[in-house]
């Protein structure tokens, strides 16, 4: 794992992990929640990145960025062959939500990298993002958007969900569910072995036996 | 020896005579020759110059599984595209196959506008109507019956060599989910029809899967798993053989029928057959059987799903007309439309689209009432690669009929990992028993016309429907994502 700060809850998880090395449902759902709580140093001011021949790169660092905040491997956050393409589509949807002016510099603490992640490496996103956080509530608050986007399929906006800490759960933050496969294929459900109410392509009968293996789900998460 | 008994003994040869052309096409099987395909489990290289294919390739090339020879894409979608184009080369190979004249001769033979020439899977040696399976319970079929004509009584005095026998049972002009007939521009339905090869007709008869009842009997732990198809190779995975073998493979075709005035323009266009249409029995209202004259029907749709060994959620193939109906895009750009469709007013072209015609649907009252015709169009365009590869074979066929079909596209399972190891109703689970379908829908507009969209769970998607598919067996269980084992009776 990453020397990226752990609350107590955190370290919970942890202790959570099997001696594979793989971590529950509970603790990758806090591990994402404590990638939100760190904070970094680098600039936020810079204009928001264009949409350039970069743009396969930004993807990449997109997804590798959001490896590092939900826990979910990015090969399966982009799999080899991906007719739903939810990165492209929430790539494309955070850059027109208001709110987002830190995206462009977020993504650059996200290595452009095709291959697997290393733990190292996740880390070292960790680590860095942990810090901008520190530095910076809206950075803070966007990345909460972005892993709720992953997880839940629905975007937060990041206002809103600073509203609701510093409200302590009173101001409730609305949200938009980004499209049908955005429901479909959050992440909540896989992490949870599930699978959203009103659609499944589980096995006719998977309600009386126990799920498929954190693998077949997209894991291991971390 | 008296006149009379001259004439009764005239009449008698005549009598004998007929009553054995009559039974021939019933009793005499089909067990090799010309009509008869023959698998390749070499496949042709699917990054062959399709310009380039010979006559004989073109002819005699139905691939026994899948296989992809491009290079691999540096683009960050990986290799979808390669493998998109791979089981496209498939799906264009294995229609090509199949619809090749059942006399022997090449598929590139200039089309002869005068007559029909059947294609091989119209013989009853290639692929068996399911109606010819899932009889009453009293015809079990037999493994000996293969290749052997089984035409209704109604129908016999009219059958000759080279017909179709259609049973317009409901399944045959209501589409699936019961969601209406399609009506042609002469106010006629549409039909359809299912079949399978010999692959699955032997595993139905071995494994008595051919009643409800006998499903019912299986052993709870029975799981339906027909046989999968697999290329040659030097080392073959346990169960399959270094030549390779062809699997399970069903066909749901659609014809229109032709209008000898009206439609006398597509001769040598469209793809014909004669045919008998036998219409059973019904109860309610109650109506005795009846068998057309014998009809000639145009080729307009043609689906085909391909099970192989790493494709266990089989590969699923469609192919149409080019005047079945226009896309949106054309729609919208008059020029873009063809002079006609079988299934879009060109003249008023104008919505709504797409509509079930009002109830009832009974296809013994042609034209349909009212004046109905379908206004149709289809609402995912063509991809650009699989258009692009249509033209490359559009233009090795010309001359042909062949040159007026289109691949619509070709759904396949995406995630390998899961759909070669993933079995309906096995241990093995997974989230997604249909392994990430490519693409998500998929939708032939004379067979799933009131479907085709892009809405989860509600528009056609090959898969992701077949795999909602189950038997009789008890407790419930799926049917390898074929509803061919609901039809028992």
């Amino acid at each position: 794992m990453s020397d990226f700060p752990k609350t107590d809850e955190a370290a919970d998880a942890s202790a959570d992990q099997g001696e594979a090395g793989r971590l529950g449902r509970r603790s990758v759902l806090v591990q994402a929640t404590t990638a939100l709580i760190a904070a970094s140093s680098v600039s936020f001011d810079k204009p928001a990145l264009a949409d350039t021949a970069s743009d396969d790169n930004a993807l990449l660092s997109f997804i590798n960025l959001s490896a590092a905040l939900t826990g979910v491997p990015n090969g399966s956050l982009r799999p080899n062959v991906d007719p739903i393409d939810l990165k492209r589509e929430y790539f494309k949807f955070i850059r027109l939500q208001k709110e987002t002016e830190p995206f462009a510099d977020l993504l650059k603490l996200a290595p452009a990298k095709r291959e697997a992640l290393t733990d190292a490496e996740l880390a070292d996103i960790r680590g860095k993002v942990a810090a901008a956080v520190k530095m910076n509530d809206k950075v803070k608050y966007l990345t909460r958007s972005i892993t709720l986007l992953w997880y839940l399929g629905g975007w937060y906006v990041p206002s809103a969900l600073q509203a609701h800490e510093q409200s302590k759960g009173k101001a409730r933050p609305g949200f938009q569910v980004v499209s049908a496969n955005a429901y479909t294929h959050g992440w909540i459900w896989r992490v949870a072995q599930a699978h959203p109410m009103g659609y499944s392509d589980m096995q006719f009968g998977y309600w009386k036996t126990t799920p498929a293996d954190l693998k077949s789900f997209g894991g291991p998460f971390q | 020896m008296t006149d009379s008994r001259w004439l009764s003994l005239l009449g008698l040869l005549a009598f004998g005579f007929a009553l054995v052309f009559s039974v021939i096409p019933r009793v005499a099987a089909q067990t090799d020759g010309p009509a008869l395909i023959k698998p390749l489990c070499n496949p042709v290289p699917t990054n062959t110059n399709i310009a380039s294919l010979t006559a004989d390739q073109l002819t005699n090339s139905l691939p026994c599984a899948e296989r992809f020879d491009t290079i691999a894409d540096p683009d960050l979608d990986g290799p979808h595209r390669r493998f998109q184009q791979g089981f496209n080369f498939l799906s264009w190979m294995t229609f090509l196959a199949l619809n090749a004249p059942a006399s022997g001769d090449p598929i590139t033979k200039p089309a002869d506008p005068t007559r029909d020439t059947p294609a091989k899977w119209e013989k009853l040696v290639n692929f068996r109507p399911l109606a010819n399976v899932m009889r009453s319970v009293d015809r079990p079929p037999t493994l000996a019956e293969w290749g052997k004509p089984d035409v209704p009584e109604l129908c016999l005095p009219k059958l000759t060599d080279g017909m179709v026998v259609l049973h317009r049972i409901e399944e045959a002009f209501n589409q699936p989910f019961k969601t209406g007939p399609l009506i042609d521009q002469n106010g006629k339905y549409a039909i359809f029809d299912i079949l399978m090869n010999q692959t699955m007709f032997n595993y139905i008869v071995e494994k008595r899967l051919f009643t409800k009842a006998l499903q019912a009997d299986q052993p709870t732990d029975f799981i339906v798993d027909f046989p999968s198809g697999a290329n040659a190779s030097a080392t073959p995975p346990a169960g399959f053989s270094k030549d390779g073998q062809i699997g399970a493979v069903m066909l749901k075709v659609s014809w229109k029928i032709l209008d000898p005035v009206a439609d006398k323009d597509l001769a040598g266009k469209i793809h014909t057959a004669t045919a008998l249409i036998y219409t059973p029995a019904s109860e309610e209202p109650k109506r005795p059987a009846t068998c057309s004259d014998p009809t000639k029907v145009g080729l307009i749709g043609f689906h085909v799903g391909h099970k192989t060994k790493d494709r266990r959620q089989w590969i699923w193939t469609t192919f149409e007309h080019l005047q079945n109906a226009p896309e949106q895009r054309s729609v919208d750009d008059p020029k873009a439309l063809l002079p006609r469709y079988f299934f879009f007013d060109v003249a008023h072209p104008q919505g709504p689209y797409n509509q079930t015609p009002d109830r009832p649907w009974d296809p013994r009252i042609e034209p349909f009432p009212n004046g109905f015709k379908s206004q149709i169009i289809r609402t995912i365009p063509v991809a650009d690669d699989t258009a692009t590869m249509n033209k490359a074979f559009q233009a090795r066929l010309q001359g042909t009929v062949w040159a007026n079909y289109m691949l619509v596209s070709t759904q396949w399972p995406s995630n390998f990992g899961c759909s070669a190891n993933i079995v309906q109703n096995s241990k093995a689970k997974q989230p997604d028993m249909t392994c990430e379908p490519v693409p998500t829908f998929l939708a032939n507009s004379t067979l799933e016309t009131f479907t085709q969209g892009m809405t989860q769970l509600s528009s056609s998607s090959c898969m992701s429907c077949h795999n909602n598919a189950t038997s009789y067996q008890r407790p419930a269980a799926q049917s390898d994502f074929t509803f061919i084992l609901e039809k028992a009776q």
